[in-house]
């Protein structure tokens, strides 16, 4: 074992791509534990790790998602949104947590619906006399619900890597902590835009413009509709359901909406086989270094460790939310999913606590990590579309990352929030 | 030189035909999968035949996109420490980097072109619809071949190392060429 880590450590640190570090310190593990026979499991487990049925959703996930950032959505949403929300105080601040709301039932990647709205969104922000780095920090803060609210591509993935927890019941898990993610920023955007007097309309939208706004974005928003419908229903499977997701954003694209052109639907596939790569590439390295961990004995190793620091379950999971956050703080969420999900979710169910719930938690934490510093990526987009240093992003989140331990404290002492609806289902 | 200028020349058409490969295998899977769902609505049945065909594109998206990622530069790496380096020190550990790499391509190869002859070897067919499993088999070796023809960009491909978040960030915005190897 003490091999693997070896591998792991230094290659990682030399800057090696982490699905190869995964990869090499598996490869190295299996050796230690069976000789070099045991070194051609790389081949054997790198085609497994792609072979899943369930993740043919990936690619489409994407491709889905793509269409629909490229198809003019997100200014449909915004208007419908704000027509809403115009006369409160502070009324963009709102209108961009529960455009990420309708947004995260579309594409279910962070970065996605950061660019997305933040291009728009964020110059009218500025434009009305919010602060810059506020303006940042709620895209991206807002942003981070996608991944949590169903559709997500992180929750395939972890159905994959971890078969203990069905995807199913990850994405009916994820309904109420995203909504509660989403009612905790909005309770600190209120505050904040009452204490600092940010802007609201002057006068409300007409309700015509209002209801056009509203149908006009309904096509798109059918599409988690479809698919949370046809899978939370048992009628489709989630690949059926992301299939035809796909092929019905690509017919509103150009049957509907008429703003999808050929090039477009290029552009979107080959992002989408990008993205996939990179995806596909960690999850064939994390079945080589799963095989090897499953072997080793870390698992239980990690569950014993927890037990000394202490015996009491809410202690445990905020020791380990801990270690999430500061993991998450210097690798992406996937990676860092990929990479502590093998080792911390056995521990933990060997511990007593329910895969789901853990599972949740888990995915909820690593995604608030990826507003923090050091490597934030979507902070980081947000604070680039803004043009305000990185640090003063940081600072204007600081509100924000209080609402979000709230959210992890809450969802640590209450295993219901997470596990309630999926129960409804059995 | 030459011979380095041909060789980056077949790399980038190798990674245009990579991506041509990938589209064309999603698309074939999301007609498929589009059929499954829409005999699965109007009869209630499922068809067997669209799991078994779906699967068969499945290993081929998942390795050849590997290596378009890769050869876009897109792979997730840590460089805290890297970017602590001193400039000539970070050349060394690039190319131990690419060293790294080179070792993980061969055994792909090497280990890859075992699992593909096992595959011949024994009859290994998908359950509904008799594909042999060889077919997807060989696509282990052959990502190991094309990451390795890769390697020939040197440095290029560990943008990582000399990238400011601030670049990859102008990348997502679309407000810089993504690739101009």
């Amino acid at each position: 074992m003490t091999f693997a880590i070896a591998v792991f450590v230094v290659l990682l640190l030399i800057g090696t791509p982490v699905a190869i570090v995964m990869a090499l310190a598996g490869v190295a593990g299996s050796y230690s534990i069976g000789g070099h026979y045991m070194i051609g499991i790389i081949a054997d487990r790198m085609f497994a790790g792609v072979s899943g049925y369930m993740l043919i959703a990936v690619p489409y996930f994407i491709f889905t998602a793509e269409l629909m950032n490229q198809g003019g959505l997100t200014q449909k949403l915004i208007t419908f949104n704000n027509a809403l929300l115009g006369r409160v105080r502070g009324a963009l601040s709102h209108v961009n947590v529960t455009v990420s709301i309708f947004f995260a039932g579309l594409t279910g990647a962070a970065i996605t619906d950061t660019v997305a709205l933040g291009k728009i969104l964020i110059p009218a922000m500025k434009k009305q006399g919010y602060d810059a780095e506020y303006a940042a920090a709620i895209t991206a803060c807002s942003s981070i619900i996608g991944p949590i609210i169903p559709p997500s591509v992180v929750m395939v993935v972890y159905a994959t890597i971890l078969r203990d927890t069905s995807v199913i019941d990850l994405f009916a898990g994820g309904i109420v902590p995203g909504l509660l993610m989403a009612l905790s920023l909005l309770v600190m955007s209120f505050v904040l835009s009452w204490v600092r007097g940010y802007p609201k309309e002057d006068k409300p939208t007409p309700w015509k413009i209002a209801a056009l706004a509203f149908l006009s974005a309904l096509p798109a928003l059918v599409v988690p509709v479809i698919i949370l419908g046809g899978i939370l229903s048992g009628m489709t499977t989630v690949t059926e359901a992301s299939g035809f997701a796909a092929v019905y954003a690509l017919a509103i694209g150009f049957l509907l909406y008429r703003d999808l052109t050929w090039r477009k639907v290029v552009g979107a596939l080959v992002t989408t086989v990008r993205f996939s790569g990179v995806v596909f590439f960690l999850l064939a390295a994390s079945a080589v270094l799963g095989w090897f961990v499953t072997r080793s004995g870390i698992a239980r190793e990690a569950a014993d460790l927890i037990t000394t620091v202490s015996d009491i379950g809410f202690v445990q999971l905020m020791l380990v939310a801990l270690l999430l956050l500061a993991i998450g703080t210097v690798i992406d969420v996937l990676p860092a999913l990929v990479v502590v999900g093998p080792v911390l979710v056995p521990a933990m169910v060997n511990l007593g606590f329910d895969p789901l719930h853990f599972a949740i938690l888990m995915i909820v934490t690593l995604n608030i990590a990826n507003v923090t510093p050091p490597v934030g990526m979507t902070l980081m987009t947000a604070s680039q579309i803004a043009k305000v240093p990185y640090e003063r992003a940081i600072l204007a989140s600081l509100p924000f990352y209080a609402s979000f331990i709230a959210v992890i404290v809450l969802l640590a002492l209450f295993p219901g929030l997470s596990t309630w609806i999926p129960s409804l289902l059995k | 030189m030459p011979l380095l200028t041909a060789a980056k020349r077949a790399s980038y058409w190798v990674n245009q035909a990579a991506i041509v490969v990938c589209i064309a295998c999603v698309v074939a899977m999301l007609a498929i999968s589009f059929v499954g769902f829409l005999y699965t609505v109007f009869t209630g049945g499922a068809l067997s035949w669209t799991y078994s065909l779906a699967r068969v594109f499945l290993p081929w998206i998942g390795l050849i996109s590997v290596t378009i990622a890769f050869y876009a530069g897109e792979h997730v790496a840590m460089t805290i420490l890297v970017k602590l380096l001193p400039a000539a020190l970070v050349r060394i550990v690039a190319i131990a980097c690419l060293a790294v790499i080179a070792v993980f391509a061969l055994m792909l190869i090497w280990y890859g072109w075992d699992f593909f002859i096992n595959a011949r070897q024994t009859y290994m067919v998908s359950d509904q619809i008799q594909i042999p499993q060889y077919y997807t088999a060989v696509s282990v070796p052959l990502t190991g071949a094309i990451t390795l023809l890769h390697l020939v960009n040197g440095f290029d491909l560990l943008e990582h190392y000399v990238s400011t978040e601030a670049h990859l960030i102008e990348e997502v915005l679309g407000e810089r060429p993504e690739d101009d190897r």
